[in-house]
């Protein structure tokens, strides 16, 4: 049994995950036109290969990732035509290009989906990759970093733990639990493949205590497909599911400033990517349906969806028999790192967790404050920083306090701002602050190759 | 250029839109100066027992010097009203807390004036006083008049309302009593209660000590400042004891209750602007404070001391912040261990 230590700071937002933990997935009827964003991803954006009029069956490639370039490919999530490509706000915030595909309901497969499935046992870790690497999976928690780049950055270094994350400290959230209960022996064999291609020494499976059915699930899962993955409970505290945090909790290790967890011997892999990860194995089956959690006091009976890449929001809320009131505020992920969405005609994507809503009475004076320096946000950071002098400094533009305090170590899990007393964005002065220091290193790294361009000439 | 195939779709229906987090504690400003009134009006209204209604004559005048000062300030510069965070009614009240019952009722307005003016508001207003507003401008009444607060009239003497007292005679405070080498008049227990000679504010131990502990419980201060303050006040009493003729015990808990120390360590020293963020430099500041209070208690030419302390500890604050801000996830050690490992190697 593997010891677990603690990480520092943190907070316990109330969770509010009933009911929509105790809600089935149910499998949502994709609408008559998808918008598929051509960026789900962190990394470039993709090129489309098809052409406008074009027929795509589902699981289909429609965006190939720039030569060169970080990314994940974007597959069809049904079958149908290309009508256009269309620019509409994404859930990070701004636009993105998007194909539109009209949907004929068919469902027709592409041939290079594999039904019966094939024996995942005899498979290579290049192999694994390579199927992760065409089925376009990503970190499927909510940053969305492509799995196929991860599993190729842990090659070449000793990794001792692959890690599952079931955390899911984010509250409403209970999609990744729903997975792990519905889909366990999938979750399972995904991370034993994960650890076979990153080479890892320990497997395990982390899941917060608040979800004894997923635990049990898991738990029965291991057992009979007779997996060597051990079933690790973590206390449950936000943000437990950060991978630093986790890093902390089971290694007991520090991924240093500016370091991967893939340097300190570490993989880790959201419990959804690793369901995608088997599917996309064992049946060539490209990532096109996230489980996303609709819940919030605007929602009239919250549920779990398994929704197509490319359904609008406006979907998921009215399959869940609509608003019982006007939302204020629509998330698109969790209350504490989400977005907020300007409209409910944006579309989901791979790394969609939630639709989380929010009446205008929740909303009303959420920032208005000043700080009074009461280091709240000093106690709860579980990165040891501190937030308030970046408040303080991201104000009058001093870049190089803001580098001395490690601005660019903040992980933006949103526990200063959550406790602030003089109720400060605080997230939003640190993305700021970032930009800020982005610009000055960029601005700094400039001057000295035109000084050296001049030293040059000199010569 | 919008061309066709980059046609942006404009959104119907407005939403609210703003960063993360989405949901936050209820906590806000005023409930946390709100918390910080509760045991100041007991304590008022203790010290309103023993000296009579002047006491909430001074203390309302205080007050509301403090806040019409912070409204038309802020109306004047046209900056956003903030009278309703409650911060300026707890400096109200904490400099009544500071002055002495027999003082002329129109003083406090100019000590308000001071405070929420020259120490809060010229500087930026709330968390940004470098200087705790209410101790400042009891100094700078203290030296303004130093007649008035050197009269102290004695406990159940009740005071005039309204009228000025040039002829009081003064009472020993226990201080004045230590600082002259006497045996104070009032033993522990009168102590402990507040029967004896002192400002406003500087009444009850009891009352004090609670309010501390509300405070604590309700997350409003941490113990370091208020620990490491009194903490070092009984050490130095403790190993240079200043009187021959009380047992250390005693004479321990004579310095700590008597003159401002726990108003100080608790409700002074703590104040959030004024004092560092970093647990490491609340230690720092709180034993910077009790060397320097009882370093003027035994050196100093008046008997008080807790007010130009920490007033001096307030200006090493950032200095101090800056140096202990905490190490980021990283390995404090990750370089010293480096280097053993690398001579344990070659010796291998």
């Amino acid at each position: 049994m593997l010891k677990l230590s603690r990480f520092r700071g943190g907070v316990h937002p109330p969770y509010n995950k009933r009911p929509q933990n105790e809600r089935a997935i149910v499998p949502l009827a994709p609408g008559d036109t998808l918008k598929v964003p051509l960026s789900q991803h962190i990394g470039a954006p993709c090129v489309p290969v098809v052409n406008v009029g074009d027929y795509v069956k589902l699981g289909q490639l429609i965006g190939e990732v720039p030569e060169g370039k970080l990314g994940a490919r974007i597959h069809s999530p049904v079958s149908g035509t290309v009508t256009g490509f269309e620019m509409i706000p994404h859930q990070s915030g701004g636009f993105c290009k998007c194909a539109v595909i009209a949907n004929d309901g068919r469902d027709e497969l592409d041939p290079s989906i594999d039904r019966e499935g094939r024996d995942v046992d005899a498979m290579t870790p290049d192999e694994i990759t390579e199927a992760v690497r065409n089925a376009g999976i990503v970190g499927m928690g909510g940053a969305g970093f492509p799995t196929a780049v991860k599993i190729s950055s842990c090659r070449g270094k000793t990794i001792e733990f692959c890690i599952a994350n079931g955390a899911e400290c984010e509250p409403y959230l209970s999609c990744d639990d729903r997975v792990m209960v519905e889909h366990s022996e999938d979750v399972v064999r995904g991370v034993v493949l994960l650890s076979r291609a990153v080479n890892a020494r320990v497997t395990v499976i982390a899941i917060e205590k608040n979800k004894p059915a997923a635990i049990k699930c898991i738990e029965a899962a291991v057992a009979s497909l007779g997996a060597k993955v051990t079933v690790v409970q973590l206390p449950v505290k936000y943000p437990q599911g950060g991978e630093k945090q986790l890093i902390k909790a089971i290694m007991n290790a520090k991924v240093p400033s500016g370091k991967l967890p893939a340097d300190v011997g570490a993989a880790i892999f959201n419990v959804s990517s690793c369901a995608a990860v088997y599917n996309a194995c064992r049946h060539n089956m490209p990532l096109v349906t996230t489980t996303v959690t609709v819940a919030g006091s605007c929602i009239k009976s919250p549920e779990n969806f398994e929704a197509r890449v490319g359904t609008p929001f406006a979907v998921l809320a009215a399959a869940c028999g609509g608003f019982c009131e006007d939302p204020a505020k629509v998330i698109s992920g969790g209350p504490m790192t989400g977005a907020a969405l300007s409209t409910l005609e944006t579309p989901v994507t791979k790394t969609t967790t939630g639709l989380i809503t929010f009446t205008a009475e929740e909303v009303k004076g959420e920032y208005d404050g000043a700080c009074i320096r009461c280091g709240k946000c000093v106690g709860v950071c579980p990165m040891g920083l501190s937030p308030f002098l970046f408040a303080a400094y991201g104000e009058v533009n001093n870049t190089a306090a803001l580098t001395r305090y490690h601005v660019k170590d903040c992980i933006e899990c949103g526990c200063c701002a959550y406790v602030c007393t003089g109720r400060v964005p605080l997230i939003a002065r640190i993305r700021a602050g970032k930009a800020r220091v982005a610009i000055a290193e960029a601005e700094a790294k400039e001057k000295a190759a035109k000084a050296k361009e001049k030293e040059a000439e000199a010569k | 250029m919008i061309n066709d195939e980059n046609k942006v779709t404009m959104p119907e229906k407005l939403l609210t839109v703003t960063l993360p987090p989405h949901i936050r504690e209820h906590e806000n400003t005023a409930r946390t100066m709100g918390c910080v009134l509760l045991p100041l009006l007991c304590v008022i209204a203790l010290s309103t027992y023993y000296y009579g209604a002047r006491v909430v004559v001074l203390t309302a005048i205080s007050v509301l010097t403090c806040v019409i000062s912070e409204w038309l300030y802020e109306r004047l510069t046209m900056k956003k009203c903030t009278i309703g965070d409650l911060s300026a009614v707890v400096t109200g009240v904490l400099l009544a807390c500071t002055l002495p019952p027999s003082l002329p009722v129109w003083m406090p307005v100019v000590g308000g004036v001071f405070a929420i003016v020259a120490v809060k508001q010229v500087f930026g207003g709330i968390g940004r006083n470098f200087m705790n507003p209410a101790l400042a401008a009891r100094a700078f009444m203290m030296l303004s008049w130093p007649a008035s607060f050197s009269t102290w009239p004695a406990v159940h003497t009740q005071l005039p309302l309204f009228k000025s007292m040039p002829d009081l005679i003064s009472s020993a405070t226990p201080l004045a009593s230590l600082k002259a080498g006497e045996q104070p008049a009032e033993d522990l227990l009168q102590l402990f209660i507040g029967e004896r000679g002192g400002s406003i504010g500087e009444t009850a131990a009891v009352i004090l000590i609670a309010g501390g502990l509300l405070l604590l419980v309700t997350r409003v201060i941490t113990w370091h400042i208020p620990a490491a303050y009194i903490g070092t006040v009984a050490l130095i009493a403790l190993i240079f004891p200043r009187v021959s003729y009380m047992a250390t015990g005693e004479y321990l808990l004579t310095e700590i209750m008597s003159g401002g120390v726990l108003l100080g360590a608790i409700y002074m020293a703590t104040d959030y602007s004024s004092s560092p963020v970093h647990p490491v430099g609340k230690i720092i500041f709180g034993v910077g404070c009790g060397v320097l209070t009882m370093f003027m208690r035994y050196k100093g030419s008046g008997p008080e001391a807790v007010c130009f302390a920490i007033l001096v500890m307030n200006c090493f604050t950032w200095l101090i912040d800056r140096a202990t801000a905490p190490v980021v996830l990283r390995d404090r050690w990750a370089k010293i261990r480096a280097k053993f490992v690398r001579k344990g190697a070659k010796a291998q």
